[in-house]
C-alpha cells in the first residue's frame, strides 16, 4: 500500500492565486470591461443634464435593447461590482506575486538544486560555454563539473519592480477614488481669483499670459475659453441704469456675464430685456475670436416684442430708444480642477511598472545548470542562449 | 480605382496565390516551395507598404485621389490603417533566413503565418467599397497613433506566429514580434498615462482611445504571460489581444 503525502491546502491556494492562468483570466476580464467602456457610452453621474442627454442618445442608438443593456450593467462597467472585484483580485494577486518574487530574489543568491531532465551537448566544452555565458553577462555559480548560470540579480529584480509598481499604482487609484475630487466646467474670469466650493483651494487664470495659478495640492487645466461681456446701461442724460439678471438678485450698475450658454438680463427702468447668444456653444479659438460673434437681442418687456437684434464681436455700444447699452469684451475660461491625493503613488507605481515590464522583456529570468559527466557536457533548466533560435519566420 | 486599392489588391492576390501554391505543393513535397512563399510574402509586404504610403499621400490632401474625389475619403483613411497593419504582418522575418526552423514548417503552417495579414488586407478592400461611416473619425496620424498602429501590426504578426505553432502543434520560443508589440504598447501606455498625470493630475481622461488602449494593453499583458501556458490558451490569448488592439487602432480618435 502506498502512503500518500497529505496535500497542504494553503500551498494549493497559493499556487492557484499566483498561477498564470488566474492572472490571464483576471487581466482579460478587466480588459473586456475597459474595451466595453470604449465602445459603449457610460452613464454620467452627478449631472442630470448630461444624464438626460446620454439617455436620449443611448435610446436612439440601441433602441429596444437599451433597458436590457442597462440591466446587464453595460453602461456602468467601471462602477460595477464585478469590475471592482476583478481589480481587488488583481491587487491581491500582485501582492502574492510580489512576495513570491522577493523570496525568489533572496533564494537565488546561492546555487540551487538542478531541476528537470539533463540533455547532452555533444562537441561542446564547458570552458567555452562558461566563457560565452560570462560574455553575455550571466552569473556563474559553482565550480566544474557542476555550474549554475543565471541572470541574478537584475532578471529577478524586474518582476519585483513590475509587481510592486502595479500594486502601488492600484493603491494610488484607490486613494484617488476615495479622497480625490474633481470640478468640471468651472467658469473663471481672467484675473479673478476664485475660491472653490467647500474647500480652501483657489484658482486664477490670466488671459494675457495664458498662465494658470492655483493653491498647492490641486491640478487644473483649461477645457476651453469662452466669451464673456461686461454690460452697462445709461439713459440719454448719462444716468446709469441698473441691470438685473434674475428677480431674486439685487439690481447692479454693471453686470459681468460668461457666455458659456444663452444669458438674459433686464434693464427694469427702461423695461427692456437683453438676450445674449454665444457662438453655437463651440470652443472659442482665441486667435480668431473675431470670427465668433455674439448675437444680442433686445426685447421690450412688456409686451416681449423684439426691439433690436445685432451681432457683436468684441466691444460694442447699442442704442435703443433713450437707452445706450455698452458691452465690453471680458474673456472667461472653463476649467477642470482636480485634487488627486493619490498622484505620487500612482506616478511612482506606473514608472516602476513600466520599468519592470520593459526590463523583464529585455532581460528575462534565465537559470540553467551545466555538468560534465564522463567528458560529456549536459545541460538542464532554461535553454542556452546559443541554442535559442530567436527566429520568426 | 485608386492606387492604394490597386496595390492592396495585388498583395491580396499574391497572398492568395501563396495559399494556392501551398495547397498544390503540400502533397508533392516541392523542396523550393518555402523559398517561393517567402518571396511572395516579401512582394505582398512591399505592395501593402506602397499602398499605405499612397493612401497617406491622399489623406494629406496634396493631390486628391480619384477615390477621395467621389466622397469616400473616410474609407480610404481606414484602408491606410488596415493595410499598414497588414504590411507589418505580411513579410517574413528578417532573421528567418539565418535559421533552419522555417524550412521544417508544414505548408499549412506557412499559410497560418500570413493568414492574419491576408484577412486584414481583404477587410481593407471590402471597407474601401463600403460607404464612409459617420462615426469613424480619421484625423491626421500623430506619433502616438502611428505607434499604436505599429503595435497592432506587430500584434497581428505575433498572431500569425502563434497560429503557425498551433498548426504544427509544436510550441516554439516566444515570437519576437509579441515582445516588440508588448514593449511598444507598454511604452505608449506608460508615457501617455504619465503625461496625463503631470499635465492634468489624472492617469486617464476617460476618452474612448484611452479606455480601449488600456483594455488592449491588459489583454496583451495576459497574452505575454502565455509562454508558460498551454499552446491552445496562448493562441486564444494572443487572438483576443490582437483583435482588441486592431479594433482600438481602427477606432483611434
Amino acid at each position: 500500500m502506498i502512503a500518500q503525502t497529505p496535500r497542504d491546502p494553503w500551498r494549493a491556494i497559493w499556487q492557484v492565486a499566483t498561477s498564470d492562468h488566474l492572472a490571464a483570466a483576471v487581466l482579460l476580464g478587466i480588459a473586456a470591461g475597459l474595451i466595453i467602456t470604449a465602445w459603449l457610452p457610460q452613464t454620467p453621474v452627478n449631472d442630470p443634464v448630461a444624464y438626460a442627454r446620454w439617455l436620449s442618445r443611448a435610446q436612439a442608438r440601441f433602441g429596444d435593447a437599451t433597458p436590457t443593456m442597462r440591466t446587464l450593467g453595460l453602461f456602468l462597467v467601471s462602477r460595477s461590482f464585478v469590475f471592482r472585484t476583478l481589480l481587488a483580485l488583481l491587487a491581491g494577486m500582485l501582492l502574492l506575486r510580489l512576495i513570491e518574487a522577493g523570496d525568489r530574489l533572496w533564494q537565488n543568491r546561492e546555487i540551487a538544486t538542478p531541476e528537470g531532465e539533463w540533455h547532452d551537448l555533444p562537441g561542446i566544452r564547458l570552458s567555452d560555454v562558461m566563457h560565452d555565458l560570462h560574455r553575455w553577462r550571466h552569473r556563474i555559480l559553482g565550480k566544474p563539473p557542476l555550474v549554475q548560470a543565471d541572470r541574478w540579480p537584475w532578471a529577478d529584480m524586474f518582476p519585483l519592480l513590475a509587481y510592486g509598481g502595479g500594486l502601488l499604482f492600484l493603491i494610488g487609484l484607490l486613494i484617488t477614488h476615495l479622497w480625490g475630487w474633481q470640478i468640471d466646467g468651472l467658469i473663471v474670469q481672467s484675473g479673478e481669483r476664485v475660491t472653490l466650493p467647500r474647500t480652501d483651494a483657489w484658482v486664477m487664470w490670466n488671459e494675457t499670459t495664458q498662465a494658470v495659478t492655483h493653491s498647492p495640492g490641486i491640478a487644473m487645466h483649461i477645457e476651453e475659453q469662452v466669451p464673456g461681456v461686461k454690460a452697462r446701461a445709461q439713459d440719454n442724460t448719462g444716468r446709469s441704469l441698473s441691470l438685473q439678471q434674475t428677480p431674486e438678485v439685487e439690481p447692479v450698475a454693471q453686470l459681468t456675464l460668461a457666455l458659456a450658454d444663452v444669458q438674459y438680463f433686464a434693464i427694469p427702468d427702461a423695461q427692456l430685456v437683453v438676450r445674449m447668444v454665444p457662438p453655437s456653444n463651440r470652443p472659442i479659438d482665441p486667435v480668431s475670436e473675431a470670427d465668433n460673434p455674439i448675437l444680442v437681442q433686445i426685447y421690450h418687456s412688456p409686451p416681449g416684442r423684439l426691439a433690436a437684434e445685432t451681432v457683436v464681436e468684441q466691444a460694442a455700444q447699442l442704442s435703443i430708444d433713450d437707452v445706450t447699452l455698452e458691452l465690453t469684451d471680458v474673456p472667461y475660461a472653463r476649467l477642470t480642477v482636480i485634487c488627486n491625493p493619490g498622484l505620487w503613488p500612482t506616478g511612482v507605481g506606473l514608472t516602476l511598472l513600466v520599468v519592470g515590464l520593459l526590463g523583464s522583456i529585455v532581460w528575462p529570468v534565465r537559470q540553467l545548470w551545466l555538468r560534465e559527466d564522463m567528458e560529456q557536457l549536459q545541460v538542464t533548466g532554461d535553454p542556452l542562449p546559443t541554442l535559442t533560435t530567436g527566429e520568426e519566420a | 480605382m485608386s492606387p492604394p486599392l490597386i496595390f492592396t489588391g495585388i498583395a491580396c492576390g499574391a497572398l492568395l496565390a501563396a495559399v494556392g501554391l501551398a495547397l498544390w505543393g503540400s502533397p508533392r513535397q516541392v523542396p523550393r516551395l518555402p523559398h517561393v512563399m517567402r518571396a511572395i510574402r516579401w512582394l505582398a509586404g512591399a505592395c501593402l507598404l506602397n499602398g499605405t504610403l499612397l493612401a497617406w499621400w491622399g489623406d494629406l490632401g496634396i493631390p486628391p485621389t480619384a477615390l477621395s474625389m467621389d466622397g469616400s475619403s473616410g474609407a480610404e483613411r481606414q484602408l491606410s490603417r488596415l493595410i499598414l497593419m497588414a504590411a507589418l504582418a505580411a513579410p517574413p522575418g528578417i532573421l528567418g533566413g539565418r535559421h533552419s526552423h522555417s524550412h521544417s514548417r508544414s505548408h499549412w503552417s506557412h499559410i497560418a503565418l500570413f493568414l492574419p495579414a491576408l484577412v486584414l488586407a481583404g477587410i481593407g478592400l471590402l471597407w474601401a467599397k463600403a460607404p464612409p461611416s459617420a462615426d469613424v473619425t480619421s484625423p491626421p496620424v500623430t506619433p502616438v497613433e502611428l505607434t499604436i498602429l505599429l503595435c497592432a501590426g506587430l500584434g497581428v504578426r505575433a498572431l500569425g506566429h502563434c497560429l503557425s505553432e498551433l498548426v504544427d502543434a509544436a510550441p516554439q520560443d516566444r515570437a519576437p514580434s509579441l515582445d516588440a508589440a508588448y514593449a511598444l504598447l507598454t511604452i505608449v501606455m506608460g508615457s501617455t498615462s504619465l503625461a496625463n498625470l503631470c499635465q492634468r493630475g489624472l492617469v486617464w481622461r476617460g476618452t474612448v482611445t484611452e479606455s480601449g488602449l488600456a483594455g488592449a494593453w491588459l489583454a496583451w499583458s495576459a497574452a505575454w504571460l502565455g509562454p508558460r501556458q498551454p499552446l491552445w490558451l496562448r493562441v486564444l490569448l494572443t487572438t483576443a489581444a490582437s483583435i482588441s488592439l486592431t479594433s482600438v487602432a481602427l477606432r483611434l480618435t
